[in-house]
């Protein structure tokens, strides 16, 4: 049994936007519950050998790591291209290749001769535009509620944290939970942890991304028009890491 | 008489008397051949005690730690290795170490090994199971082309145990070193290779520090049986050199000269003996105090007569100021739990059982604080876990044996030699005493008569000798020092800022006195302290959510420009308000924060959402209140407190202040990432 982290949500939102780390996102639709707001389910689907559990959260953690630390770049790699010290070259990442193509659509008069291009850009920066407000609603949604953990250990659900965004944390455990199990909850849960946060930290970061695209176009733009751009090169550069990682495995 | 009865080298801060009351010597030796003598009472591990006593006779035999032909002082030859727990991710870890683990592979080559992940140690295991998974022998002389002589461990001993160092380190040279924070790491990864890269500004002068307090018989024996006549060996001795050797009168050894000590004037050898100060396991100073030097301020135990041990009276971690560097020295602590303390106390014969007397094993507060000092800590740190006896240095019937302890200094300074090859004494030392133990014993259970003196005496030395251990790297050694015109300023390490790039070594010279003592603030996951309330990051503060008039598009949203940028604007208002709110909300709790830990036979029959958990038990709460008010509610079971789901607990609530204080700094990043996007209209 291979390891499965999953992150379930109730959302009315067509999109959601996958957070970083392992977690494939699963909505599960509007909930009409009358408990409020439903909580978001981080789940970690584990073998049940001890070894092979310990290596998956092991791999997750490195899969965060690498988009953690990939995001800290962002910030460095969109001043290198405001600050023209990258050029349109096909070695140049895709990111920064869109990011360009967008500033040059962008000084481009709307009338000018497009061949097709224009149109190519413009939706993918309308789907960019759609999954940044996604990504909005769906941290909107989350601060409403609490976040659960749950760590399924074979196929036995032998842990569950659940943490509301001012850190109070309330845990129900298996009565017979090992070292090793509760080990494996308490990865889990900081993994689940770090990376809501990371999507928090996101949003923070787009904003600041837009602020500065915002810089490059000749004629003044507000950075709330950049906000597409940002994110998608956001994306592009989280795509990279995955990318990465897939190579080398 | 005081010949026949045992002294320990501890006080319980808590109670402010004796941790452990003096034992005759007789009825020590009865407790340890118990009703049927076990050689078990050594070591249960019947292959570690075969380690041990093939350790002795090689000792006996003159043969090497290291196969013949292999310098063990050279890491080329004798190879260097890193340790990490199986079950912890080491890449953060290693990452903060990256700069010392660079230095050691470029010295020890193609003997450089890493073991993390499923190379790493493995919860439970041997040395000798441990050492069969890497390829190497579990006993004998060391093979470093198999697996490296010098072998640091990374974790705490929750991770890999202490029991762990104590087997491994009979055959190899072993440091550990375990801290809270990654800039704790490389901050002392820096320390290591500055130092050895660039030298030291340390004068050559050793200090050694003996307390005695008034009515006090453990103290006046290791002042006078181990740091006295240490010192004059050591004066006396032809190879001394250059060195200075000075000796602290024990009335000057108060917590004010102590400290002055090291924050003006540090040695470049400090060696203390005295008491360390012991608590409960369920005092909350237990982990930031435990193992502190008493020093000469405390009156003795007939003057305090048992009341609590203030903080004035020892010298802790957290008298170590932030901007101390003692770069390049060497701390060698004789005292109970200097270097850490056991989940269960290590002398069960006492008690007849094992005592839990922590709630988790940890390495002690002080070594941590040296060793990590911003601007250039201590290199290593030579202390004692559990308890220390005067048998270290003296035996009942009044006989000195200090000469494992001088020998180690005297390789360790006079010749060079790496701490842990120059700790090898000890380690010949416990190999031997457990060997004669172990005969003693098997004689004793056919019915030879043992002297219970001989036989209190070996075991009482035989558990203070395994139980020295490094903290810091084993290959670090005394570093040369820096030329007389660039020594006159204290030494400095240079701390940048960026958190993304590993920083360069600064030579510790003058042009680099005026250090940047920026700290970068904790990568997410490492443990920090509840934010208090009013202390939130500056770029916090209220969100304005009205956002800019949605102006024209330039057509950058095809044909609904307006529209779109209507989505966004909404989308972002109610984010602002979201995220305001929620702001409001964690700045109004942030004065507590409360950790519940249920157990039930199935956790997903319990409807928690709605507040019902029928079906499940509370068993711990831990409520906290920044103006330091904190209930707890400890688990119990029918043998007492539940030691197992407190560590649980324990770590949840870790969890929970190390969330709390990352959730607000992404709070606070999410916010400024707003305000740059009105700012930037």
């Amino acid at each position: 049994m291979n390891a499965v982290f999953v992150v379930i949500e109730s959302s009315s939102s067509p999109t959601v936007v996958t957070p970083p780390g392992p977690w494939q996102p699963l909505v599960i639709g509007s909930a009409f519950s009358t408990g409020g707001q439903p909580d978001v389910i981080w789940q970690a689907r584990l073998p049940n050998d001890a070894l092979a559990a310990q290596a998956a959260i092991h791999s997750a953690m490195s899969q965060l790591d690498a988009q953690e630390q990939a995001l800290t770049t962002v910030e460095q790699r969109l001043r290198q291209v405001v600050d023209g010290a990258v050029s349109f070259s096909t070695t140049l990442p895709l990111a920064e290749q869109h990011l360009l193509a967008w500033v040059s659509m962008r000084e481009q008069p709307p009338e000018g001769a497009s061949f097709g291009l224009r149109d190519e850009v413009q939706e993918r920066w309308q789907a960019a535009q759609e999954q940044f407000i996604a990504l909005n609603t769906q941290v909107c949604e989350a601060l409403k509620s609490y976040a659960t953990v749950e760590t399924v250990h074979g196929s036995r659900l032998i842990a569950r944290t659940r943490v509301n965004w001012f850190g109070d944390v309330q845990s129900w455990l298996v009565n017979d939970i090992t070292p090793v199990q509760a080990t494996l909850h308490h990865q889990t849960l900081t993994l689940a942890l770090r990376s809501r946060a990371a999507l928090l930290r996101i949003i923070g970061l787009v904003g600041r991304g837009a602020a500065l695209i915002a810089t490059m176009v000749a004629s003044p733009i507000s950075a709330l028009m950049a906000l597409p751009a940002s994110w998608q090169f956001v994306q592009e550069v989280l795509a990279e890491v995955r990318q990465s990682m897939v190579s080398s495995t | 008489m005081a010949e026949d009865w045992l002294y320990f080298n501890g006080v319980n801060a808590s109670r402010g008397e004796y941790a452990h009351e003096p034992i005759p010597v007789r009825e020590l030796a009865r407790l340890i051949l118990g009703e049927r003598p076990s050689s078990d009472q050594i070591d249960p591990d019947p292959e570690q005690r075969a380690a041990l006593r093939e350790r002795y006779l090689a000792d006996a035999s003159g043969a090497f730690r290291v196969k013949e032909g292999v310098d063990p002082t050279d890491l080329a030859q004798a190879g260097w290795g890193i340790i990490f727990s199986a079950t912890v991710d080491p890449a953060p870890i290693r990452e903060a170490l990256s700069e010392l683990l660079n230095w050691r592979q470029a010295q020890a080559g193609s003997r450089y090994r890493e073991c993390s992940g499923e190379r790493g140690y493995r919860p439970g295991e041997s040395k000798a199971a441990f050492l069969r998974r890497q390829g190497a022998a579990t006993s004998g002389p060391v093979d470093p082309e198999r697996f490296p002589y010098y072998l640091l461990l990374v974790g705490s001993p929750e991770e890999i145990p202490f029991r762990f160092q104590y087997q491994l380190d009979v055959q190899y040279a072993v440091g550990r070193i375990h801290f809270a924070t990654l800039d704790e790491y490389a901050a002392y990864a820096r320390s290591v290779v500055a130092a050895e890269r660039n030298g030291i500004t340390l004068p050559r002068r050793i200090v050694f520090a003996g307390v005695q307090h008034p009515d006090d018989v453990a103290t006046s024996r290791s002042l006078q049986g181990l740091v006295q006549p240490l010192a004059t060996e050591l004066v006396g001795h032809p190879q001394r050199g250059e060195w200075e050797i000075s000796t602290l009168s024990s009335s000057d050894v108060t917590k004010e000269r102590l400290s002055q000590l090291l924050h003006n004037e540090p040695p470049t050898l400090l060696f203390t003996a005295g008491h360390g100060v012991e608590f409960e396991a369920n005092d909350p100073r237990q982990v930031a105090h435990q193992g502190a030097i008493l020093c000469a301020d405390w009156p003795g135990p007939q003057a305090w007569r048992q009341r609590p041990i203030p903080p004035a009276f020892y010298l802790a971690a957290d008298d170590i100021a932030n901007n101390t560097s003692i770069h390049g020295a060497f701390v060698f602590q004789f005292a109970c739990f200097g270097a850490g303390c056991p989940r269960e106390d290590d002398f069960p014969h006492l008690r007849g059982t094992r005592s839990v007397i922590a709630i988790k094993p940890f390495v002690s507060a002080l070594p941590r604080r040296l060793l990590s000092l911003p601007r250039g800590g201590a290199l290593a740190y030579i202390g004692h876990v559990e308890r220390a006896w005067t048998f270290s240095f003296s035996d009942t019937r009044g006989g000195r044996q200090i000469e494992t302890f001088s020998s180690t200094l005297r390789r360790l300074l006079f010749a060079g030699a790496p701490i842990g090859y120059a700790l090898e004494f000890f380690n010949e030392r416990y190999a031997e005493l457990a060997t004669v133990l172990t005969e003693d014993i098997e004689n004793a259970r056919w019915g030879q008569a043992i002297d219970p003196i001989e036989l209190s005496t070996r075991w009482t030395e035989h558990n203070d000798a395994r139980s020295y251990i490094i903290l810091g790297d084993p290959a670090t050694r005394l570093c040369r020092q820096l030329a007389a015109d660039t020594a006159d300023s204290p030494p400095r390490l240079t701390i940048q800022s960026s958190s993304t790039e590993t920083p360069p070594i600064a030579a510790p010279s003058p042009t680099a006195a005026e250090p940047v003592t920026t700290i970068p603030p904790s990568p997410s996951g490492q443990p920090v302290a509840p934010v208090p309330a009013g202390s939130l990051p500056p770029e916090t503060p209220v969100i304005p959510v009205a956002l800019p008039e949605v102006g024209a598009s330039f057509g950058l949203f095809g044909n609904k420009p307006a529209e779109t940028m209507q989505k966004l604007s909404t989308a972002l208002q109610e984010f602002g308000e979201r995220l305001a709110m929620t702001l409001q909300q964690v700045i109004a709790d942030a004065a507590h924060l409360e950790v519940e830990t249920y157990t039930t036979d199935a956790p997903e029959t319990i409807n928690y959402r709605q507040g019902d958990f029928r079906g499940a038990s509370l068993r711990a709460v831990t409520r906290m209140s920044l103006d330091g008010d904190t209930q707890v509610l400890v688990p119990t079971n029918a043998e007492g407190i539940d030691e197992r789901l407190w560590a649980i607990h324990v770590s949840m609530v870790q969890q929970a202040q190390t969330n709390r204080a990352e959730m607000v700094r992404a709070i606070a990043t999410a916010a400024a990432g707003l305000l740059s996007v009105l700012q930037g209209k």
